[in-house]
């Protein structure tokens, strides 16, 4: 087993919510409560869930946005937890947003916005920079030409290939990609996949692909979790848990896709409805977040939440699995 | 591979050219270009296209001639010194625009710097230095004018000096409001992830999104800054004689109203005409930027 | 309904009938042809999906419709919109007033499309006072504000149509904020304040987009079922196949402000014809883990449009006649109801 590139154990991240004047702290939200997972290099891993999931947080608690507030992310064989604001590593993470439009400087010409990383990181000099900021345009499918203008004379696309350009300009070995197609149009969303791809084995990137769209997340990635209040409620190889969803939240997510060919819709599992919205992340449920909404539920649901247990291949955090299979000792497995 | 700086020579020039299409297209704001752009030509030109310079520039006095109404002779009469009204208006010029534009320029390096810390650093030191800010604020310049005139005495040096110091804390707030609400845009978000440090997130992210709004502000800005410089010449703690400013003129003017009209009516429509210029290319520069104010 | 052997539908039943529209901009940079000839029908209590990606004309399309283009820089060069027999482009302003009751709109994003300052209550009940009165000035609508008996009765309505749009709480809800709701809340909200309007047609703009997955399943279920039971005729716009399969009769398909394919939605995605559409059906990516690469090439620059037909620069099938001419909008003859492409490939007179 190759050494993981990123190794996520139980990690948590807390927000306080503030109160009146004086900004007394009156509760807290916990975005991320207790996230496990691995990622080998080169490999993909797609964080899926609606919103409030707490996705995006953990996306950015990699990135170096966020300092987690528990837990521990171990990159590369180093325990970063408490490093993930320093520079170097921020040249072998990388991030790639969900709006093109507002992730690049409006008032800055494409080429300024590709040197950045490369002065920040001391990357070449002069005439090398300007070379690479050439060579990895046309990478991402632009033409030279393209650096010389702003952002807002770039159709979608063209503004998130010049994002990914930003992001991979410097050779890192992950990127977090927080929903990058969601903004775009569908065939325009397959050209970035694509690129995407295409990036991932010329480089060796390993990608952690941030999604609520579970079709795309199944063409991307090697394994997935699903979140939901800030818990992983399933997690496995991607194959396996589409092919044999476990989590009730999973198969509900599963069953009310839209399809666009009957050979899609006989793949769906039954059709499982949700009643009600996503509960409040600041009021969390007592017991299993999810079971206020669950079909499914019965009667531990909501009184005891449950651990994540290990069941023929996914992670589930499920009473109706809880019985038979064995608690988290056992490795996730490749 | 041609040098940067020729490549873009040709974007350049087709944004400049785009950007003149659609501030032509407002008619209104050409008006006030017109306007300013003729002040500015006068205030350059004053000594040649005047008939009588020496009439703005030194003590001379003409008692022979004095409140004459316009005439060929003197297009906007003469007054109670018999001196040229319209050679006075036109230095006016120099002396009210320059000096407001120059308070204006002091105002931005001043309030801008400012602003822009507070607004990104945040916190205790965003609270201290907006508190220090609604002080100055708070006092009407005029009384501030006054206070400060009865301790040195009165020269424009020290009006345009009062005016700055009460000016400057509108931009520091202007600024660090745009800067508040720029910090949660991704791209700065984009530039923390790459590890780019907070001096250089400030300079080249934010402030050249804070610079449209900021000239636009400057620009209405220069035509109140004119009023207030020119009230307080005329309450004589601005410009004293004989530098022509249109505050001064009026003020004089005001024992000869309303036989000797024309003493006050020019200087007073000059000042007019500067605020109406500057207010209509301000509108233009605000719908050209797109922004909200 | 569909007739067979003319091979168009009938006008009996027609609602709506959008003939060669065609809509140009002028900018800075010249004239842009935006739509081109596009042609849309549409039945009573049909549901017409109309699917095209960003810039493809569909919202400007749409707008002509209900009368919000605004002229300058638009101008609608060609074309006649029928709605009942009358040509809205023809009438007077005035004229074109007293018609917009018979439309409703239901804007894409709910976040931002109700008024933050007034509470759900108020702008329902104003909805309803304004019903069918296109000369409601300001002093007949205070007049009316504070006729008891009408804003009551307004209220009645518009509870129980929030009721039909499965809002439980009523009472609450009228006197709620928009900002106080959920997205899926005030989607739900706008669905009624369309339904108050009791319109002959509702344009829905990207119906569901921005809610998470399992709430937009519940508001399309919902609006699929409104339209069928009140017999509203429906225009949906979207960029998503998926949803339009689930809700839509017929499925317009449309490119650089052409209508390339329409055709009955399952025979849209059993029997794609038009190349753009099955590359677009390809690019979507499938939960069975089947995507495709995407169309190559961008869309045309409306300044330039390409001659002839409007895709075929990013066309793998094109032949020499698609840069000559457009292709009309023909029915395929093989097949038994309607399913017309504009593509050489399937004309005879090639």
């Amino acid at each position: 087993m190759a050494q993981d590139l990123l190794e996520v154990k139980g990690l948590t991240k807390c927000f306080p919510v503030y109160s009146g004047i004086i900004r007394r702290k009156v509760g807290e939200v916990r975005a991320v409560d207790g996230a496990n997972f691995t990622l080998e290099r080169g490999r993909s891993f797609g964080l899926v869930g609606e919103s409030g999931s707490g996705k995006t947080t953990l996306g950015k608690m990699i990135a170096g946005t966020y300092m987690p507030t528990g837990g521990s992310i171990v990159f590369d064989g180093v325990d970063v937890t408490n490093a993930i604001y320093n520079r170097a590593l921020k040249r072998r993470i990388q991030m790639v947003f969900q709006d093109p439009a507002s992730a690049l400087n409006p008032r800055r010409r494409i080429r300024d916005t590709l040197l950045d990383p490369l002065k920040i990181h001391n990357v070449g000099s002069g005439q090398a920079r300007e070379k690479l900021v050439i060579e990895t345009l046309e990478r991402v499918g632009l033409s030279q030409e393209f650096q010389y203008r702003y952002p807002h004379e770039l159709s979608g696309g063209q503004k998130q290939r010049v994002a990914i350009a930003r992001a991979v300009i410097t050779h890192p070995d992950l990127v977090i990609l927080d929903e990058p197609t969601s903004a775009l149009d569908v065939s325009v969303q397959a050209n970035i996949m694509e690129l995407l791809k295409e990036l991932q084995s010329e480089f060796d990137l390993a990608y952690v692909f941030i999604t609520h769209n579970l079709s795309l997340v199944r063409n991307v990635s090697d394994k997935i979790a699903v979140m939901y209040l800030g818990r992983i409620m399933e997690y496995g190889q991607t194959d396996a848990i589409f092919m044999n969803p476990k989590h009730p939240y999973s198969v509900a997510l599963l069953s009310v896709i839209p399809t666009v060919s009957d050979e899609e819709e006989k793949f769906l599992p039954e059709l499982m409805k949700l009643s009600g919205e996503i509960a409040s992340p600041v009021n969390l449920p007592k017991g299993c977040r999810f079971h206020t909404r669950c079909p499914k539920r019965f009667d531990p649901c909501d009184k005891i939440e449950p651990e994540p247990t290990w069941h023929d291949g996914h992670e589930l955090r499920c009473h109706l699995y809880a019985a038979d299979s064995l608690p988290r000792a056992a490795p996730i497995g490749n | 591979m041609k040098r940067p700086k020729l490549a873009i020579a040709p974007y350049r020039r087709y944004e400049l050219r785009k950007g003149l299409y659609r501030f032509r297209k407002n008619t209104l704001s050409m008006v006030g270009l017109v306007i300013i752009v003729g002040m500015v030509l006068m205030a350059v030109l004053a000594p040649w296209i005047t008939p009588y310079p020496g009439d703005a520039t030194s003590f001379a006095t003409h008692f022979p001639i004095a409140f004459q109404p316009p005439s060929w002779a003197h297009w906007f009469g003469t007054d109670d010194a018999g001196r040229d009204m319209f050679t006075r208006v036109v230095f006016g010029t120099q002396v009210d625009l320059i000096v407001a534009a120059g308070v204006q320029a002091v105002v931005i390096a001043i309030g801008l710097p400012i602003g822009l810390i507070s607004g990104y650093v945040g916190g205790r030191l965003r609270d201290i230095i907006l508190a220090i800010s609604r002080v100055f604020i708070t006092i009407p310049p005029l009384i501030l004018a006054l206070v400060a005139v009865t301790a040195f005495k009165p020269d424009l040096a020290v009006a345009a000096l009062v005016v700055t110091l009460a000016w400057w804390p509108w931009y520091t707030e202007l600024v660090d409001g745009i800067v508040v609400s720029l910090k949660q845009e991704q791209f700065v978000e984009a530039s923390r992830t790459l590890g780019k440090p907070s001096f250089r997130i400030i300079l080249e992210d934010i402030m050249p999104n804070t610079l449209p709004t900021m000239i636009v502000k400057a620009t209405l800005d220069i035509g109140f800054v004119v009023i207030l410089l020119s009230t307080l010449s005329f309450l004589g703690v601005g410009a004293q004689e004989p530098t022509p400013s249109w505050g001064t003129m009026i003020s004089r003017s005001r024992l000869y109203l309303p036989g000797s009209w024309w003493i006050s009516a020019f200087p007073g429509l000059f000042i007019f005409l500067a605020v109406l210029g500057f207010s209509l290319l301000g509108d233009g520069l605000r719908d050209l930027f797109d922004v909200q104010l | 309904m569909f007739n067979y052997e003319e091979g168009h539908m009938t006008t009996a039943n027609t609602l709506l009938k959008v003939e060669e529209l065609s809509i140009g901009f002028e900018t800075f940079e010249g004239r842009a042809n935006v739509v081109a000839d596009a042609s849309i029908e549409v039945a009573r209590g049909e549901a017409v999906g109309l699917v095209g990606e960003s810039g493809c004309g569909k919202t400007i399309t749409a707008k002509a419709i209900l009368g919000t283009l605004p002229q300058p820089p638009a101008k609608i060069s060609s074309g006649r919109i029928l709605l009942a027999g009358t040509d809205l482009l023809a009438l007077t302003p005035q004229e074109r007033r007293e018609f917009a009751r018979h439309f409703s709109f239901i804007p894409q994003d709910p976040m931002s499309s109700l008024n933050p300052v007034f509470t759900v209550g108020d702008q329902l009940v104003n909805v309803v006072l304004w019903r069918g009165k296109p000369d409601f000035g300001l002093g007949r609508y205070i007049v009316s504000r504070r006729q008891r008996a009408e804003v009551n009765q307004a209220i009645l309505e518009s509870k129980e149509m929030l009721r039909k749009v499965n809002i439980p709480d009523t009472e609450r809800i009228l006197s709620n904020y928009p900002n106080q709701l959920s997205g899926g809340m005030r989607q739900r909200v706008l669905i009624a304040m369309a339904l108050l309007g009791e319109p002959s047609m509702i344009i829905a703009d990207e119906p569901g987009t921005g809610l998470d997955v399992s709430i937009q399943d519940q508001i399309l279920d919902l609006i699929k079922s409104r339209v069928s039971e009140e017999d509203i005729s429906v225009i949906f716009i979207t960029h998503d196949l998926g949803v339009a399969r689930r809700i839509c009769d017929r499925i317009y398909v449309m490119y650089a402000g052409t209508v390339v394919e329409v055709a009955e939605t399952r025979f849209l995605f059993s029997s794609t014809k038009h190349p753009y559409t099955t590359g677009l059906l390809q690019s979507v990516p499938k939960v069975t883990g089947k995507m495709g690469k995407g169309i190559p090439g961008n869309i045309p620059d409306y300044y330039h449009p390409p001659r002839g037909c409007r895709f075929h620069p990013r066309c793998p099938h094109r032949m020499d006649v698609c840069d000559k001419q457009r292709p009309p909008l023909q029915q395929l003859p093989e097949e038994k109801c309607e399913h017309k492409v504009s593509c050489f490939l399937y004309q005879e007179s090639v």
